[in-house]
């Protein structure tokens, strides 16, 4: 009986040291393949209020294009990258909304979707005015 | 199905348990091992004159566990020839090459032959200054061979010079023409090993389930634990990068070609260069080789063969330790 | 069934000695993780610029520089910088490429830096660097003057929009600790007329700079150097350089100690007609008050690391030794101009005003030298 007890626990032991060996070696080959992304941001001035003519405004940083529209005193900024396969949205005054040129998505002054294809609204930048100045913060990203 | 449980339930001779005859199932654990590490290495490499340094520099020191897989990589590229090195030694010394088994010995030696090119190639693709200048007197090697060497030189390098043509050559060697070659050599090695049967016979047999099992398994954990511990103790690193007007003061290849490195130094040139091609081809057909001379000579001449063996693998030892020291 | 379990033991070490690899490989990941810069994710055309650049072989010292900098860390890339912001000047935006890109431009306007550095752009316009331009065109229309500038943008042009922020922070290293050190102030800030640099050499603060500058640490940021007993403290500057005392605590409206200028202090003390030098440009407003508001900026610096009398002590000297300069240079300047009356040279006369400020300076120099502290 002692030597049936002893072997199942000897495999026990075994087994699970194994599945611990081979569980970090897999951790390891995971971080291997896939590299974490961390994030930071800054701010950065995207230009005074009270130079701002139009209605929406397109600054460029990095990647990414950025559409500012300004709602009175207040000012918000949105990512121009479609929600939905990732071209690039246009402002029409005329219709006073967003909409994206490759499927119609349609979205209206605060980002919502309003018809079309997309599946989320548009991506909401954080942006504050002080003085005057519009402040944009935007993400630097490391890959590590 | 029966066939199959014929198989797991096969007996095995219990010499097979005994690590020196057991050397043959060693590189091939090693063999899928470095492929394993090798398509992991070649998700960051990139082929490419100007930038296969940086990537290999990115790899060692930039991507999380980078240099672990490299040194894996590496050092097992150093045990794969040296266990090859070893089965071959001990093959020699048992005369297990003899009939019927010369074809795999033959088969043997091309796999031997194999792994060494792909120790080249693969050195050859960090393109730092061991690397090129590696490259440049291996291929200065090849050149000065009579008719086909300027040939040879060419077509290894791509052109007149080392450039992008040369990398991106020594590039689909070492990822698909030779590991394809060894493959199916490994297979015509295998498939003879178990026509013919293991050469030396035992009365008592255990059982390929589970105890051999075990026993493989105790060896692939041993490898991997042993070729682990060396990476993360001598973890990799990475010289200048090459520069074509700038010769290093030390160029060596790498130990295995050090009985070559050796004997190029001590002969003229041209010597140098045949010498080893003949011996190549001894090398490669031995078993038949050796059954001419006892047909010929009797046991005397295989005696003094198998001598003149024996003092080759002791010279390939001494080469190898004396210029590691130097 | 012995056999069996022989077997497995020996597995199980060699699984236990496994997981001990692995768990020293992870050891050695962590340490080696520690020292490692992460890779920025750099945007798809600033990667495009790069690799282009790198293929042809071009602009390999930028690149180098760029890589090595902080920009380069953090993934601020060719296209940042080099597509010129819509308030940039007229001179940029219609400058000529070889690039395919055609909007990308080879000089940067202080703009685009302004876009993430407003702190320092902002107190950069407020101080004299941002006026190097300007008081340029004033003092070659003060000598009514045709435009030929070339010798004089080497220094001046830190008043220009592309040069501005390079002048002191070279690209593309854009290095703040080199910035910090006094040799890219001597980059203009020395020469015959006006030595500055070798006068602080000269002096005991210089001394000590050029005796231990090489073992401090630059990195430190200025608001960052005290006098300090701590271990790290052989590292902070032992004694103020250009920039302690002129870009107090890291700001950039470089301006302190200007008062001190010979125009300056010494013209307001002197009598000298201010509305004359507002002719010649002088910046006016070294009134009594203006010259006491500037003596207690300077206190406050020269109080991080002396005593109040130690500054009185030695500011009363100073005043002195100005004073006794300046009378000497009185006495001197009629007979410096009347040099010019026997015309030995044909000389223009931009060239006569010229020689006159560098001889008044060497003048001075030889007593002013005496000033240093």
């Amino acid at each position: 009986m002692r030597q049936k007890r002893r072997f199942f626990l000897s495999r026990i032991i075994l087994y699970s040291v194994g599945f611990f060996a081979f569980l970090t070696g897999f951790k390891y080959l995971w971080r291997y393949m896939v590299r974490r992304v961390k994030g930071e941001s800054v701010q950065i001035f995207a230009g005074r209020l009270s130079d701002m003519k139009e209605e929406v405004k397109e600054i460029r940083f990095r990647d990414e294009i950025l559409l500012i529209i300004k709602k009175g005193e207040k000012v918000e900024t949105f990512s121009s990258t479609c929600p939905h396969l990732g071209c690039k949205v246009e402002w029409i005054p005329s219709e006073k909304r967003f909409k994206c040129p490759c499927h119609g998505a349609l979205f209206d002054e605060d980002g919502r979707v309003l018809s079309g294809p997309a599946p989320s609204p548009l991506k909401k930048i954080p942006t504050n005015v002080k003085d005057d100045e519009i402040m944009v913060e935007v993400g630097f990203y490391y890959e590590d | 199905m029966k066939i199959d449980l014929e198989f797991l339930n096969e007996e095995l001779p219990e010499t097979l348990k005994d690590f020196f005859y057991a050397l043959g199932g060693t590189p091939l654990f090693l063999f899928f091992l470095q492929v394993f590490t090798g398509v992991l290495l070649l998700i960051y490499y990139i082929p490419s004159y100007e930038s296969a340094y940086e990537s290999v520099y990115r790899i060692t020191y930039t991507i999380p566990m980078g240099w672990w897989i490299r040194g894996l990589h590496r050092y097992g590229a150093t045990l794969f020839i040296f266990t090859i090195f070893l089965h071959n030694i001990r093959v020699f010394v048992t005369r297990a090459y003899s009939s019927p088994r010369e074809f795999t010995w033959v088969t043997g030696g091309i796999l031997l032959m194999l792994s060494l090119g792909a120790g080249f190639t693969g050195y050859s693709l960090i393109n730092d200054q061991l690397s090129y200048w590696a490259t440049k007197v291996g291929t200065e090697i090849a050149g000065s061979l009579p008719l086909v060497g300027h040939w040879l030189s060419v077509l290894i390098k791509g052109g007149e010079r080392i450039s992008q043509f040369t990398i991106s050559r020594l590039f689909t060697l070492h990822i698909f023409i030779i590991p394809l070659l060894l493959a199916l050599f490994i297979a015509v090695h295998i498939f003879l090993v178990r026509r013919y049967g293991v050469s030396l016979e035992s009365e008592r047999k255990y059982p390929l389930i589970p105890e051999h099992l075990y026993l493989e398994i105790s060896i692939f954990i041993f490898l991997l634990t042993f070729i682990t511990l060396i990476s993360a103790i001598f973890p990799p690193e990475l010289g200048e990068k090459a520069n074509p007007w700038k010769t290093p003061s030390h160029i060596k290849p790498e130990w295995y070609f050090y009985p070559l490195y050796l004997f190029l130094k001590l002969v003229p040139l041209k010597v140098g260069v045949l010498f080893p091609i003949f011996f190549l081809f001894i090398f490669l057909l031995y078993p038949f080789i050796e059954e001419g001379c006892e047909r010929l000579t009797g046991r005397r001449g295989v005696l003094l063969l198998r001598t003149a063996g024996v003092l080759l693998y002791i010279y390939f030892v001494v080469a190898i330790i004396r210029e590691s020291i130097y | 069934m012995k056999n069996y379990s022989y077997e497995r033991v020996v597995t199980g070490i060699l699984a236990v000695l496994m997981l001990i690899a692995l768990i020293i490989v992870g050891g050695v990941e962590v340490q080696r993780r520690a020292g490692r810069i992460p890779e920025p994710y750099i945007s798809a055309e600033s990667l495009q610029c790069y690799e282009c650049h790198t293929e042809r072989g071009l602009s390999k010292i930028s690149l180098i520089g760029w890589k090595k900098s902080k920009h380069g860390e953090k993934g601020v890339g060719c296209n940042e910088c080099h597509l010129p912001a819509k308030e940039a000047g007229e001179e940029i935006l219609s400058e000529k490429t070889e690039c395919e890109d055609k909007k990308v431009k080879r000089s940067v306007s202080f703009h685009t830096c302004k876009r993430c550095h407003k702190k320092q752009f902002e107190e950069f316009e407020k101080g004299l660097h941002s006026s190097g331009m300007k008081n340029l065109e004033l003092v070659l229309k003060t000598f009514g003057i045709d435009r030929d500038t070339t010798l004089c943008i080497s220094c001046h042009s830190i008043g220009s929009e592309k040069n501005a922020c390079s002048s002191c922070h070279v690209p593309h290293l854009y290095s703040t600790s080199s910035a910090r050190r006094p040799e890219t102030c001597a980059r203009c800030h020395e020469g015959k007329e006006k030595a500055v640099y070798s006068y602080f050499l000269s002096s005991s603060h210089g001394t000590i700079f050029k005796v231990k500058g090489e073992t401090w640490n630059w990195e430190l940021k200025i608001e960052e150097w005290k006098p300090s007993l701590s271990r790290a403290a052989s590292l902070i500057p032992d004694s103020p350089v250009c920039v302690f005392c002129h870009m107090v605590d890291g700001t950039h409206t470089v301006g302190l100690h200007k008062e001190f200028s010979f125009k300056g202090l010494r013209m307001a003390k002197r009598g000298i007609d201010i509305a004359k030098g507002r002719e010649m440009g002088i910046d006016p407003g070294y009134a009594e008050e203006i010259l006491n508001k500037r003596k207690e900026e300077l206190k406050k610096v020269c109080m991080r690391c002396h005593t109040r009398n130690f500054f009185e002590l030695n500011f009363k000297d100073l005043e002195k030794n100005l004073e006794r300069a300046d009378s000497y240079f009185l006495e001197a300047l009629p007979s410096l101009n009347g040099r010019y009356d026997i015309d030995l040279f044909p000389l223009s006369q931009l060239n006569k005003d010229l020689l006159l400020y560098q001889r008044s300076y060497d003048f001075l120099t030889h007593f002013g030298k005496g000033a240093m502290y």
